[in-house]
């Protein structure tokens, strides 16, 4: 479960996150939209512990992320769009790895768990060849594979399919769906509103730094009367008149 | 924390000494750059006493005194006189190495008793004809002294009139090293300058690859995401900057020890080399890499990408250059006490002086405090700098 509570961030006189409040149950998946600029990436990057908040505070599986940011770390894991963020020297057997012993676990632990993600999104071909001459798309399934090796309850993605082509885009979107069959709670960014329509039941909507809707994407059409893009375009619009 | 940082520091080596680059700027060059050095010193140092050995083409104008010009003839091991038409073109060409204009009057001069004048044209900037101005200076001293004797014996006169005193030199030994002191004093100039400059140098690939590398490759906002709590991350890259200075250092101590099997001279002496002496190589130049380590990689995760890192850090280099050529020039037996004071320079001169078997308490105490301060502010600067968000996510 994740809670905020009056969570803000600013950067010098810019409030990126000003002072949301929401709460997210387990096993839900949640889409995080917005323009850009509007606070999304800072918001997951504070649910991640890589920012301090200036003031309020987000709760994730009963710990702080104040108080005890390491506790949080080990439930969590994030995909980021764009750069995979993986060693090109190592091999992507060697990636998982890595981000496997950092996250605490054993290496017979890893060996097996690497073991079952290398089946499921087929790299078994290439598990151990160095990631440097690799495709988008193997890097983005050793990405993806990286992000849950610990098997963490909540994943934070943001913008996970920038950038991919169809089929790649595709393989994330099985993921994601795996994740919530599986009582995950996913929380993810994205541009694009069909993916979000056809993967999530609740959104969030940013403007700004805050939250100006927080609901079932059904219930937000039926209020405007329109489809999600028109009902989006809506509530921005009017708050940036 | 000490178990995540060894997991950053075994995934930081084997990504390091997987990068051919490193391995060639690392290990490779520091391994080899001396040892080549040596094979080149010894090609020329050989290539200039060949010139020396060799016979020298001369030309002699010698208007008539056939007594120095048979004198002359007769050193046929040093010079070879030969005829040419257009004396300064034969130099320009080095057809003739030197010529020789003996004045006119020069026999009628040195009968009565006068100095006789010569001239000697040659090239300065040619190597082979400076060495054939030598010797021909060398013959014609020769000659000169026995003009003298023949002088003095005429009037009756010994030859000690000109040598009123006579002046022994006795070397006191500096240690209990049996080496000569000209070939220490080498070797205490050069062994500190070059060990300073790799201990503060070697990290620089390493710190620019982990800090603004991983923010280039986009790969640092992951590490941080995961358990491992950012001390430990910063603990194991340093401890991998630190290891990859020390293996840099370690490598050109290798191709030092090499160069001296290639070429005895070029350090001055090996027997400045003993295990005390290394003994304290190590501790004294590691805690510069401890240092050193520290701040490049804080000035790299500073910069926003690799190119940016490179070029905040080469400087750094020439900070260390500085200081190591200011200490060639300080005597090792009367080092001011503010030299001990001194960032880098008083590591160099501390190591100095025990070179020489000098073991100062109060200058080991005041390096070895400076050097605590030091390891103590580096560290500090970098755990700031990866601490501010500012730093970090500068990009």
């Amino acid at each position: 479960m994740i809670i905020t509570e009056n969570l803000t961030k600013s950067f010098k006189d810019i409030k990126a996150v000003d002072g949301i409040n929401f709460r997210i149950d387990r096993g839900e998946i949640y889409g995080l939209i917005g323009e850009n600029g509007a606070g999304k990436t800072t918001t997951l990057r504070l649910l991640a512990t890589m920012l301090s908040p200036t003031e309020g505070t987000a709760v994730i599986n009963g710990n702080d992320i104040n108080k005890n940011p390491d506790k949080v770390r080990e439930n969590i894991g994030i995909l980021f769009g764009g750069e995979t963020g993986l060693y090109d020297r190592l091999s992507a057997r060697e990636n998982i790895e890595y981000f496997g012993r950092l996250n605490g676990f054993s290496k017979k632990n890893i060996d097996r768990r690497i073991s079952e993600l290398s089946d499921i999104f087929q790299m078994n071909e290439y598990i151990d060849r160095r990631i440097g001459g690799f495709s988008k798309g193997m890097k983005q399934k050793v990405a993806i594979a990286r992000s849950i090796v610990h098997d963490p309850d909540i994943l934070l993605l943001d913008e996970p399919t920038s950038g991919l082509d169809i089929g790649v885009t595709r393989i994330v979107h099985e993921f994601i769906k795996r994740l919530t069959k599986n009582g995950k709670t996913v929380i993810f960014s994205s541009h694009n509103m069909d993916e979000v329509k056809k993967l999530c039941d609740k959104i969030l909507v940013m403007n700004k730094g805050r939250i100006i809707y927080d609901g079932y994407i059904k219930d937000l059409e039926e209020q405007k009367g329109k489809n999600l893009d028109d009902a989006f375009i809506d509530m921005v619009g009017d708050r940036n008149v | 924390m000490f178990k995540y940082a060894g997991i950053v520091l075994k995934k930081e080596m084997k990504d390091i000494f997987r990068d051919k680059k490193t391995i060639i700027m690392q290990i490779l060059i520091p391994l080899l750059i001396f040892p080549i050095m040596a094979i080149v010193m010894t090609f020329v140092m050989g290539s200039m006493q060949k010139d020396m050995d060799t016979v020298s083409e001369v030309a002699i104008i010698s208007n008539g005194n056939l007594n120095l010009e048979n004198y002359l003839k007769k050193n046929k091991d040093s010079i070879k006189i030969v005829q040419s038409k257009d004396i300064e073109g034969d130099i320009k060409s080095n057809d003739v190495k030197a010529a020789i204009y003996i004045d006119k009057d020069f026999e009628k001069d040195i009968e009565e008793g006068r100095k006789g004048k010569i001239e000697i044209k040659y090239m300065d900037s040619s190597l082979k004809s400076a060495a054939a101005e030598s010797k021909i200076r060398n013959i014609i001293d020769s000659y000169s002294k026995e003009i003298t004797k023949k002088r003095l014996a005429d009037r009756g006169i010994g030859e000690d009139i000109l040598e009123p005193v006579e002046t022994i030199s006795k070397i006191v030994k500096s240690s209990e090293n049996e080496e000569s002191g000209a070939g220490l004093m080498v070797f205490s100039i050069v062994v500190p300058m070059i060990l300073a400059i790799y201990a503060v140098t070697a990290s620089i690939p390493a710190a620019v690859d982990l800090g603004a590398g991983e923010k280039e490759r986009q790969t640092l906002e992951p590490l941080l995401t995961t358990k491992a709590n950012r001390g430990s991350i910063l603990l194991g890259k340093y401890l991998a900057v630190l290891l990859s200075s020390v293996i840099g250092t370690t490598a050109s101590i290798i191709g030092l020890i090499i160069s001296t099997i290639i070429s005895p001279d070029i350090i001055g002496t090996t027997g400045g080399f003993n295990a005390k002496i290394g003994i304290f190589a190590l501790i004294l130049f590691l805690s510069l890499s401890l240092v050193f380590s520290g701040i490049e990689l804080a000035i790299s995760f500073y910069a926003r990408n690799f190119k940016e890192a490179q070029t905040y850090l080469s400087p750094i280099s020439v900070l260390v250059i500085i200081p190591a050529y200011m200490s060639a020039g300080i005597d090792a037996f009367s080092i001011p006490t503010k030299y001990f004071h001194m960032p880098i320079i008083n590591i160099i001169v501390l190591f100095k002086e025990m070179i020489y078997g000098i073991y100062n308490p109060i200058h080991i105490g005041i390096v070895f405090t400076w050097i605590v301060i030091y390891i103590i502010l580096s560290i500090l600067f970098i755990i700031n700098m990866f601490k501010s968000e500012k730093v970090i996510f500068r990009n």
